[in-house]
């Protein structure tokens, strides 16, 4: 069973994509904020990907990643920004913190869902 | 105090009459996001119940074209119960036919021992006849002998005439069941024949209606199937537009962010023009600041037009890039 972690600060946004995702038959765990995302792996959270908002209040998710690269048995794991930043600055930041891609909003449904079968190892 | 210096202090007055309906307007924007992100979620909701509601009705459609089926195969395992028992009857009446023909074929046989019980009776007439005349030549000696000659003669003849009225009955007896054959084989048969073969029609014709209304009951639930899917497909996309939402957020917090700016700068100027803070006369509004803080292609493009420049572009990156 495929299964996403979500983490954004926009409540709409966690559940447009928390829906998106479901519909496609993943399961999905959420979080608002960067430092919940981080307990929840240290919890012992095996998600397949997890899905990153930039611009988020204390950590943003170029943080976020660089941070979760260093927690165990997700070193390899597909991380995705997923935000309405377009610069190419900042993404060259969320690539140099180990960022697997890069998503702007908003991103079609059936595009997300192909990127994930793109980065999640079968 | 100079001329210029007695209209500052009101005119700094008007200035900052901009603090407070920026801050009506900043809370008004608020309002309106907030709002904005409350329906949002009730939307999201509302197309999750919309799409649980759909994967409902098709999931009892999809039982109902189960049971359909269900029935056609008990109708069919009927069908197939009552050619048995058809095959079954048809069978009994062709062992009736053959057990009545072989009675027909025994009572036509016991003619051939009534024709020997004929002569056996006709030849005891004639050594009778013999007996009578052999009596007559003893003369009174013979009388005895001639009563009984008579006695035997008499039971020859009563014997010939029973084996012929018994002939009679044996051939009305081969008669009836000759006819009773006829009939079973005609009329009963044609009759039979006609009672299967309605029996079968009306039976081919509930198999038929099963069968059509499974056919129906396939196709409905193919097609609520079908328009489950489509809600389906509906919902998801409706839950991506609402990406839109989040998007308009961070736009109006940046109108927001630039109203307060508006205020600061209001607030810079009716300072100055107090003369109560050293500086410039007339200190400068970082427009180029506000552009730089925007985070969406979408708003350049906007700004670019407002202020009649070109747009401050990040190349053309891709909207998904796999590193």
């Amino acid at each position: 069973m495929k299964n996403a972690l979500l983490v954004d600060d926009s409540p709409t946004i966690l559940l447009s994509i928390s829906g998106v995702l479901t519909k496609a038959g993943y399961t999905v765990k959420t979080a608002a904020a960067g430092a919940e995302a981080l307990s929840m792996l240290a919890a012992g959270l095996k998600p397949s990907v997890i899905i990153t908002d930039l611009n988020m209040p204390n950590m943003d998710g170029i943080e976020l990643i660089r941070q979760a690269r260093a927690a165990p048995g997700c070193r390899f794991l597909p991380m995705l920004m997923l935000t309405t930043e377009s610069r190419t600055d900042r993404r060259a930041e969320a690539k140099a913190a180990g960022a697997t891609g890069w998503l702007v909003k908003p991103v079609q449904p059936a595009e997300l869902v192909a990127v994930l079968d793109r980065v999640i190892p079968a | 105090m100079p001329a210029s210096s007695t209209k500052a202090i009101p005119r700094a007055a008007a200035l900052r009459e901009i603090l407070p309906l920026t801050d009506v307007l900043r809370a008004q924007l608020g309002a309106v996001t907030d709002r904005a992100e409350e329906v949002a979620q009730q939307f999201a909701k509302h197309m999750f119940d919309v799409d649980a509601q759909a994967g409902l009705l098709a999931a009892r459609v999809q039982s109902l074209g189960g049971a359909a089926n269900d029935q056609a195969a008990a109708v069919q395992t009927l069908k197939a119960r009552s050619d048995e028992l058809v095959g079954a009857l048809e069978a009994s009446l062709a062992d009736r036919d053959q057990i009545i023909r072989g009675l027909v074929s025994q009572v036509r046989d016991q003619n051939r021992f009534i024709a020997e019980i004929r002569t056996i009776a006709r030849n005891t007439k004639i050594v009778a006849l013999n007996a009578t005349i052999e009596a007559a030549r003893a003369g009174t000696d013979g009388a005895g002998f001639g009563v009984v000659a008579t006695e035997v003669r008499r039971l020859a003849n009563g014997a010939d005439k029973t084996a012929g009225a018994l002939a009679e009955e044996l051939a009305q007896l081969g008669g009836r069941l000759a006819e009773a054959l006829d009939d079973s084989r005609g009329r009963g048969a044609h009759a039979t024949n006609e009672a299967i073969g309605q029996f079968g029609e009306a039976q081919a014709g509930l198999v038929q209606q099963v069968s059509d209304a499974g056919g129906r009951v396939e196709r409905v639930v193919a097609e609520v199937s079908d328009v489950s899917d489509v809600l389906g497909a509906i919902t998801t996309e409706g839950l991506g537009l609402l990406q839109f939402q989040d998007i308009s957020r961070q736009a109006t917090e940046q109108v927001q962010q630039a109203l307060a700016r508006i205020a600061e700068h209001a607030e810079r100027i009716a300072v100055r023009l107090e003369g109560t803070e050293e500086g410039d006369d007339v200190p400068t509004l970082d427009i180029g600041g506000l552009e730089a803080s925007y985070v969406m292609d979408e708003q350049r493009v906007i700004h670019a037009a407002a202020v009649g420049g070109q747009p401050m572009s990040t190349a053309s990156a891709p909207t998904i890039e796999l590193f």
